[in-house]
């Protein structure tokens, strides 16, 4: 049960983190190598505002959540906005803006390492609970599933706004042609800023759920979940926001019973073999949908 | 007008043969001391007390007339806990030839990186607390001056087998980590010694922060104990997840364990945590309280076992100058290789003969504090 448990808080912080990632890609077909460094920037912004500047624990962690967000949009501004409309060929709409990403992250991890060190930071113990809650003999860690809770929640929240409102259809429209959706009078560039802030707001979820969990984080930390983050979505599948919460809960699961049962370090190996076969037999991913010819 | 020229010129070659002949003046008041500690990166809770450590010792040397009258000078590059940085660091200390030997690095994975570079210069190296296995073997320019994890950790864990009754442990290692490495070598040996059933080793990525699969697999199985072999930062979120996960059992950590910062964002986990050392701060000599209390009133914090190792490396290399009389790198290493050992702060290390010419630190009776009610308390051995 307690594994179990564990499974679920795991996949809070892993599916609020592929969320954001999936959410860029599917709108905006690329993919943010710097998402990562936002997500880091969060854990350890809060953990300085918290821990240095005297902030309270819930404005540290809003104030940090709502930076990573400004920080996703500055991103775009930076590294994908430049080269939008730069012909729609694969360099312009997908190598150009994944190598600017790159850049964008180096830059930041190099900012965040001179403004915070790169010693792990904390919160301080007395303000993170030491003793998990336990509930007959399950020890239950509250801030793990409050972060799966959080995922479901925003899960449950993007479904709705893209399938059910006139926002989510321009998302749609501008996610399936921008061109097309800017002709139709939709204000593309407002839809890609909010889908940006919308990402960087599901890093910083992330990040503070790391926090929280873990609490130990540096600018470093982001390299702990970018790799697993990409096989997040491919797994769950690319764009997919459903998708997210299957591939967490999934690989959650591999690296916690992996834990149990496995040598330490096969939990890593079986989720690479995983996504191998995986992207033989359906190459979209568990719930993507299959890439047609000559579609977008 | 020749007259006035001449008369210029003359001033001029004065100048020039005074400017020429200060600078060996200068040189010869100093000796220059390299330190290659990390001060940042995550091994910067140890590296900032062994750099504190020697700022101390230079200041006490220099305020009693220094090295036979010449005042000793530390130049502090920092390696942030970075093999390829620690290695940067060392040829910059080998193309400055006013520095005649080096004490450090922090870990012994910067010390297999950077060390040979110094050794292939001849300029020899202090390891202050480098306690892999190996690390005098990479050159007889490279001194261990710290006990190694080798030799301290088998103590720490005979000391607890008897003391806690212990029949079943476990063992927990950074798999990634060459100190961590022998130090889980070390507890292994000598749990099967003493005839401890090891019901579980877990060997994990030094980068990790979620142990909570492993420790729900090792809670199972009952130990009545844990020793664990730390890196750095691990060490601290072991200890916590040990705790919420329940796992009450004391726990035998090695030298990462030692760090006040370490333990202090380990909050209350590190409750009946045992560590090993070779310095006793309850020691009443007049050098040990001198050093506690200066430590304190420079740093404001109490003096860490690793700061008493790198205070003892600028002694040893103090006494080596005195013994060889000569200020090269040549001769400190000279008159490293004329020293059989020393007794500074806390126990007495000797340099014992470990075949093809080399050495390595011993000692024979280490001290073992528990931490009990938010104090460090000494065992009883």
């Amino acid at each position: 049960m307690e594994s179990l448990l564990h499974v679920l808080a795991l996949a809070g912080i892993y599916g609020l983190f592929a969320l954001g990632l999936t959410l860029i890609f599917g709108v905006m077909e690329v993919l943010n190598l710097a998402h990562a460094t936002t997500f880091a920037f969060a854990a350890v912004f809060a953990m300085y505002l918290v821990g240095y500047a005297g902030f309270s624990m819930w404005m540290g962690c809003a104030i940090a959540i709502a930076s990573a967000s400004v920080l996703a949009v500055l991103i775009d501004r930076i590294a994908f906005r430049p080269l939008r409309y730069r012909g729609r060929t694969v360099w312009g709409r997908h190598v150009g803006p994944l190598l600017t990403s790159l850049g964008v992250s180096t830059i930041l991890l190099g900012l965040e390492r001179s403004l915070f060190g790169i010693d792990p930071r904390h919160f301080p113990n007395e303000l993170i609970a030491s003793k998990l809650f336990v509930l007959g003999n399950v020890r239950i860690n509250l801030i793990g599933i409050t972060s799966f809770l959080v995922l479901v929640l925003v899960v449950g929240i993007l479904i709705f706004l893209l399938n059910r409102t006139r926002w989510g259809v321009e998302v749609r429209a501008v996610a399936e042609r921008s061109e097309t959706a800017a002709l139709f009078g939709i204000d593309v560039e407002r839809r890609f800023m909010e889908t940006m802030a919308l990402s960087g707001l599901m890093a910083g979820l992330a990040g503070v759920a790391w926090g929280l969990t873990f609490n130990i984080a540096s600018p470093e930390t982001g390299a702990q979940l970018d790799v697993k983050g990409f096989a997040l979505i491919i797994l769950g599948g690319m764009g997919s926001v459903l998708g997210s919460l299957i591939g967490a809960i999934v690989i959650a699961a591999i690296e916690v019973f992996g834990g149990l049962y496995l040598p330490h370090g096969l939990q890593t190996l079986i989720v690479f073999a995983m996504l191998i076969v995986l992207l033989l037999l359906r190459p979209q991913g568990l719930l993507g949908k299959p890439i047609q010819q000559g579609a977008r | 007008m020749l007259k006035n020229v001449t008369a210029r010129l003359a001033l001029c070659a004065l100048s020039v043969v005074s400017l020429a002949g200060m600078q060996p003046v200068l040189a010869q008041d100093t000796v220059t001391i390299g330190s290659f500690v990390s001060t940042s990166g995550s091994g910067a809770p140890f590296g900032v007390d062994q750099l504190q450590g020697m700022e101390l010792a230079i200041r006490h040397i220099n305020a009693s007339g220094g090295i036979a009258g010449r005042k000793l000078v530390l130049k502090q590059l920092d390696t942030a806990y970075d093999k390829t940085q620690a290695q940067s660091v060392v040829h910059n200390f080998v193309a400055d030839k006013s520095v005649i030997g080096l004490v450090g690095p922090t870990s012994s994975a910067e010390a297999f990186a950077a060390d040979p570079i110094a050794v292939a210069a001849k300029l020899p190296v202090l390891a202050p607390a480098n306690g892999a296995a190996g690390i005098p073997q990479i050159g007889p320019y490279v001194h261990r001056i710290g006990v190694p994890e080798e030799l301290l950790l088998p103590s720490a864990a005979k000391t607890a087998v008897k003391q806690l009754k212990l029949k079943k442990a476990a063992i927990l290692y950074a798999q990634d980590d060459p100190f961590a490495t022998t130090g889980f070598k070390a507890f292994q040996t000598q749990l099967k010694a003493d005839m401890v059933d090891v019901v579980e080793v877990i060997g994990y990525d030094s980068k990790a922060v979620d142990f909570t699969a492993q420790l729900q697999r090792l809670k199972d199985k009952n130990p009545e104990a844990l020793f664990i072999a730390a890196k750095s930062s691990d060490g601290t979120v072991l200890l916590r997840q040990a705790r919420q996960n329940g796992i009450m059992v004391p726990v035998i950590g090695n030298l990462s364990f030692t760090s006040p910062a370490l333990v202090a964002a380990a909050g209350d986990a590190v409750e009946g945590l045992i560590v090993a050392a070779v310095w006793d701060s309850s020691d009443a000599s007049e050098m040990n309280q001198r050093f506690i209390a200066e430590y304190k009133k420079s740093f404001n914090r109490d003096a860490t076992p690793l700061a008493a190792t790198t205070y003892n490396c600028i002694y040893v290399i103090k006494e080596a100058l005195e013994k060889s009389k000569d200020f090269s790198r040549e001769g400190l290493q000279k008159g490293l290789l004329a020293m059989n050992g020393f007794k500074y702060l806390g126990s007495a290390i000797e340099f014992r003969s470990i075949g093809n010419g080399l050495r390595d630190a011993v000692v024979d009776v280490p001290v073992l504090f528990q931490h009990r009610g938010g104090k460090l308390t000494k065992m009883a051995m």
